[in-house]
């Protein structure tokens, strides 16, 4: 926190003692922000402090209640400050909370104040909680989790009665999440519990800051109230592309052939974090960069999937100045911050321009110097898409997606967890929770059916109303029918859903981490993968445990995936992508290799423009290829792969596969596509799509995490899942059931508007099917554009996520070597040519073929 | 080309070719083959014919085994009301679970229009499950057992599922050459080690040469002669395990339902609506079939057949 505090010239403040003192006896002058977070805290308003990274932002967000509390002790002439929780702080992470923690412990001791101060999180031993509950502490920090667990103690009233203001750091993280809305609610009951209290939150720069004060507001109808509060600006970060030497790839997205030139620059600077987009990308870029360590630089791993002390290890040694470079994911995109880190280089392009900022920010924390950063793009479409990220951030504009509505699911929780405190009224409760940003709009109709979902189950067949969960009293109240709903709740509270998991052991030692399971379910013994920086050999299963030994050898080993890893292009970027590609005045500074692609591009075909849709098409082998040059992500492209497909089935065109990157989408057919407009026309978003939507992964997956976090069915956590594999129900056998028999279940509800708001995809699918309605650009070509090039060259490439499971069954069976069962004979149904059908392409031919007649110079200009 | 091309023998009566339990559905989510359409998935018959223990049968997708010759058909682990069960203890599942499993069950019944249902046991999920089916649910079951020659064996969930809905309770049963149990007995109980792994459906024909004293049949009670051409298990049919199987193909991991055989016994997969399931690799199946066997997954409308060696865990 020292390191956040800038010399600067002094300057008469108002700042009582020992606060001027302190800041005396330190050559130190608060910041302005801190001093108008004072204000704000006199004159008893809720603030918002908006402020890059480095800017004293914890300090501002504490130093009100460290005032407050010392007056208060001094008017008493007491010892001790005022009795009882005075300042509730919440975090995203518990190692904030923790770090924040000894952050704090320090001035208060320095200044000799008798605060106390103290973390609760899942790992605060169980006396110390019961005796924070008995006696709390005036400043307690905290996750949204266990605020939840705290309120749904019967003395939560007491606890809370004398609570003076609430800090929540990182609120643009948390906002429009699920913990979002599961601290919303939080805070709705404790407005209800101690009404005067005021709220801070401490943000990083957003789009959209009027979003974020009206979640804080105690009254998500009076914005208003909150003071908005601007922390000054850093010197402009200065961000550089790296111009790689090497051949700049046309496709992929690990960037790897770049890894010699980044070495090199963190061989230049002190400290560096190095961002990646996934964890598979993170273990690649790690082995890469440590194979290339002749100088022996200190080179750490982080990512979320590592052992818990692992991530601890490699923070406090970054802290502490003890590494040259940390690999990491977003899971270091939050968190205190470290001085000393003088250069972030982002690997693969930013995704977002709000991303890339958070991840410069990380960057030294000194704010009268620049931060320093270095985008290095994996292929070509990268490179213009950090171009555009680089311009975002220039111009200040960040990509934001529009506020959710809170989650129905959440709400459940939230429900059952008010119950577990005490009896309450269903008016008053409601009333309450619309308080909340994200449930403003809930309708007593909705929150009715949440509350007799938590009650009975909500459904229409009404038989488990002798099994209540909640039962009303003769006042009208609600409660919990009996205790074990109460041990039920507190032991699944919070809204983190995960894959299922298993721990990865070393032989006879440490634990490394977790993969998910389906990893290890394609593992045999004696595979070779990549996890936590090291090369292990698979050794089989223990319990619920993956062992592995240190492996060496050739054989190129597997990777880890998560699921969800990749994020899409935001919107924002997208557009700006689409107008860097129509300016060819642009080009001029692009490398060379990029500014040749599209000078051939503009005379082979023509350039994507910024407001139609430029489509390709053209013959190669047998097939028939549409490409489409849409910009809207892959989530989007997944979608409208679907359901292009879909059609073309429909107009006999026979249609054989489809591949979807960030920027375009492939399809190949039999017979050439040739009626683009009705092919693209917006009513392809009726039907198929709604019948699409119940059949997909997407949904059931967003269904199984609607009803986890609604109470239906339990989690697995990693360990546990002997025991659990008892009680667990395979959600998908339960959306089958519950969607044919009551499809307008709260849950299914809450299911579709998490999937339709969550993804935003059908949304951007629907925007730009109306914004280039009229105006498709067809080019009939020959042969394939260079443009087209990068996504042909996913072909095979990509994982066949979609091909109906009796095709891949049936192909799997004839692969099989045929041995089927004496007289059986299922299915023998042959592929009509999937992706593979559509053949991994010979990438030196097609790159030829593209880039034809310009290798002799008879490029027109 | 279609289904058609499937070597299924003919099916007598007029009954149709679909043998889904869904609806028409249509694929997955995110990347895609396209052509897999709906046109070629339509016509699957979902149904593959095999050979146990010299009784000519049919595998049906939706979970359940039929001996046309003799008009009968086998299923296992209904698990009714297993939704219920977890309400009492305050999780609310959807209370449609026995009509959904009640009615993928008739819908098998009128497809291969059988005279006689062997429900292998687990039928009802606990020994309340009777008391709490809804009206609804216990009339249309009533009806199936008044329509067919209906046998309930013991399983370990209902040990005796005798009541209203009607139907006769056995703790095993015979037919020809087939002994049907609800948990297949471990082939060291039976025969040890003499003779194990001779060809396969060497006990052709009813009335195997092999007999096993009832006595010795887990401790259950005689049935009705347990256990005659019943030798080295073979030509069982039990259920209880509720198998799966997976295979990886194209690098995805599909793990489904499945029916396992070695042509001398097999195992039927869950047939209720809320049944999860068991890996056949797993030592508790596996060691059942001591030599090689083979898996019938259940696809969304079709069954495929895959070579236990080919199956990943």
């Amino acid at each position: 926190m020292t390191a956040a505090l800038r010399q600067i010239e002094p300057d008469p403040t108002g700042l009582p003692e020992p606060f001027a003192g302190w800041f005396g006896a330190r050559g130190w002058l608060p910041h302005a922000h801190q001093m108008a977070m004072l204000a704000a805290a006199q004159a008893g308003e809720s603030a918002l402090l908006i402020a890059p990274t480095g800017g004293g932002k914890t300090l501002a967000g504490f130093l009100p209640s460290l005032v407050q509390l010392s007056e208060e002790r001094l008017e008493s002439g007491g010892e001790s400050a005022g009795q009882g929780l005075h300042t509730l702080y919440v975090s995203p992470l518990k190692a904030l909370a923790v770090d924040i923690h000894r952050n704090l412990t320090e001035p208060i001791a320095e200044m000799g104040l008798p605060i106390d101060c103290e973390t609760r999180t899942g790992d605060t031993p169980q006396s110390k909680r019961q005796r924070q509950r008995r006696k709390p502490p005036q400043i307690l920090m905290t996750t949204p989790e266990s605020l939840a667990l705290l309120l749904s103690y019967y003395d939560a009233p007491r606890v809370f009665a004398g609570l003076r203001c609430v800090v929540i750091d990182e609120l643009h993280a948390l906002a429009d999440s699920k913990r979002g809305d599961l601290l919303s609610l939080g805070l709705a009951r404790l407005t209800g519990l101690a009404p005067g209290h005021r709220r801070v939150g401490l943000s990083a720069t957003v789009a959209d800051p009027q979003t974020l004060a009206r979640w804080l507001a105690v009254d998500a109808a009076a914005p208003e109230a909150v003071r908005r509060i601007t922390g000054r600006q850093g010197a402009k970060a200065r961000i550089e592309i790296l111009t790689t030497g090497e051949y700049l790839p046309w496709s992929g997205h690990m960037a790897l052939h770049a890894m010699e030139e980044v070495y090199a620059r963190l061989r230049q600077v002190r400290t560096a974090i190095v961002f990646v987009n996934t964890r598979a990308q993170a273990e690649l870029v790690f082995q890469a960069l440590w194979r290339l360590n002749d100088d022996k630089l200190k080179i750490a791993l982080h990512h979320g999937s590592l052992a818990a002390e692992q991530r601890r290890k490699v923070e406090a040694a970054m802290a502490r100045g003890g590494l040259n470079a940390v690999v990491a994911t977003s899971s270091l995109d939050l968190g205190i911050d470290w001085a000393e880190v003088d250069l972030v280089v982002q690997v693969g392009a930013p995704k977002g321009s709000a991303r890339l900022l958070q991840r410069i920010g990380r960057a030294n924390h000194r704010l009268d110097q620049p931060s320093r950063a270095l985008l290095v793009p994996a292929n070509r479409f990268e490179v213009l898409e950090c171009r555009a990220a680089i311009a975002a951030v220039e111009a200040g504009t960040l990509d934001g997606d529009p506020p959710k509505a809170g989650g129905l699911d959440v709400l459940a929780q939230h429900i059952l967890g008010v119950a577990c405190a005490g009896p309450f009224d269903a008016a008053v409760l409601h009333r309450e929770v619309i308080r909340a940003a994200p449930y403003a709009d809930l309708s007593r109709a909705d929150f009715d059916r949440v509350l007799d979902f938590v009650a009975t189950g909500g459904y229409a067949l009404r038989s488990y109303e002798r099994y209540r969960r909640l039962t009303k009293d003769k006042h009208g109240r609600w409660r919990v029918a009996n205790i074990n709903h109460v041990k039920r709740y507190r032991s699944n509270v919070g809204t983190i859903v995960e894959a299922p998991r298993l721990k990865v052991r070393l032989k006879n030692g440490r634990i490394l981490g977790e993969v998910e399971e389906y990893f290890v379910g394609g593992l045999e013994v004696g595979d070779t993968f990549i996890f936590s920086g090291e090369l292990l050999r698979f050794e089989g299963l223990r319990e619920d445990t993956a062992i592995a030994s240190r492996a060496a050898g050739d054989q190129p080993p597997k990777v880890p995936a998560y699921v969800g890893g990749r994020l899409p292009l935001s919107t924002h970027l997208a557009e700006r992508v689409r107008g860097l590609l129509e300016d060819p005045l642009a080009w001029g500074t692009f490398p060379d290799a990029v500014a040749e692609w599209l000078r051939v591009q503009r005379w082979k075909s023509v350039m994507p423009p910024a407001d139609g849709l430029l489509i390709e098409t053209f013959p190669r082998g047998a097939k028939e290829f549409m490409v489409a040059y849409t910009f809207e992500g892959r989530n989007a492209h997944q979608t409208l792969g679907m359901l292009l497909t879909r059609r073309m089935e429909r107009m006999g065109l026979a249609p054989l596969g489809f591949v979807a990157t960030d920027y375009v989408i492939a399809v190949w057919s039999l017979h050439p596509a040739r009626d683009l407009d009705a092919l693209f026309d917006q009513d392809m978003l009726g039907c198929d799509l709604e019948e699409w939507m119940a059949e997909s992964s997407l949904l059931r997956r967003t269904f199984r995490n609607c009803a986890v976090i609604a109470g239906l069915i339990e989690q697995r956590y990693a360990g546990e899942q002997r025991r659990a594999r008892q009680v667990t129900f395979n959600a998908d056998l339960i959306y089958d059931v519950l969607r044919r028999h009551e499809p307008d279940h709260i849950l299914l509800e809450a299911t579709r508007r998490d999937a339709a708001g969550g993804l935003t995809d059908i949304g951007r699918l629907a925007a730009m099917l109306a914004r280039i309605e009229g105006r498709i650009r067809h080019r009939a070509l020959e042969q394939v554009s260079p443009l087209a090039v990068p996504i042909l060259l996913e072909i095979g490439r990509e994982q066949v996520s979609g091909a109906a499971l009796d095709d891949l069954l049936h192909e799997g069976a004839q692969a099989a070597g045929k041995q089927t069962m004496r007289g059986a004979a299922a299915g023998t149904r042959a592929m009509r040519g999937g992706p593979g059908g559509g053949g991994a392409m010979n990438a030196q031919d097609l790159i030829d073929e593209a880039m034809a007649d310009t290798r002799q110079g008879q490029l027109p200009l | 080309m279609t289904a058609d091309d499937n070597a299924a023998p003919r099916r007598d009566g007029a009954d149709k070719a679909r043998a889904t339990t869904g609806d028409a559905t249509t694929g997955d989510a995110t990347t895609g083959n396209a052509a897999t359409g709906r046109a070629a998935m339509g016509e699957a018959n979902g149904q593959a014919a095999l050979v146990l223990n010299g009784a000519r049968l049919l595998a049906d997708a939706a979970g359940c085994l039929i001996w046309p010759e003799r008009r009968a058909l086998f299923v296992a682990d209904l698990h009714l009301e297993k939704g219920s069960s977890f309400a009492v203890r305050g999780r609310f599942l959807p209370p449609y679970d026995t009509a959904a499993t009640v009615t993928a069950l008739t819908a098998a019944i009128d497809r291969h229009a059988v005279e006689r249902v062997f429900c292998l046991g687990d039928s009802f999920h606990d020994e309340g499950a009777g008391a709490r089916l809804a009206p609804g649910d216990l009339t249309r079951l009533a009806a199936l057992t008044g329509r067919c020659d209906w046998t309930w064996i013991a399983g370990n969930h209902d040990p005796s599922p005798a009541g209203p809905w009607g139907g006769r309770v056995a703790e095993e049963a015979i037919l020809g050459p087939l002994v049907l149990r609800h948990e297949a007995v471990t082939l060291s109980e039976v025969e040890p080690a003499v003779g194990r792994g001779p060809g396969r459906g060497n006990t052709r024909g009813a009335g195997g040469h092999k007999t096993r004293g009832a006595g010795r049949n887990k401790g259950r009670g005689a049935g009705r002669g347990a256990g005659q051409g019943a030798g080295q298990g073979a030509g069982e049919i039990s259920g209880h395990f509720h198998p799966k199987a997976a295979v990886r193909v194209r690098n995805r991991r599909l793990s489904r339902r499945c029916f396992v055989t070695d042509g001398r016994r097999l195992i039927l997969p869950s047939f209720g609506a809320y049944t999860g399931g068991l890996s056949v690799l797993d030592p508790a199946i596996a060691r059942h079939f001591p030599d090689d066997f083979q898996v019938l997954l259940i696809g969304r409308d079709g069954l495929f057949a895959y070579p236990s060696k080919a199956l990943v865990p």
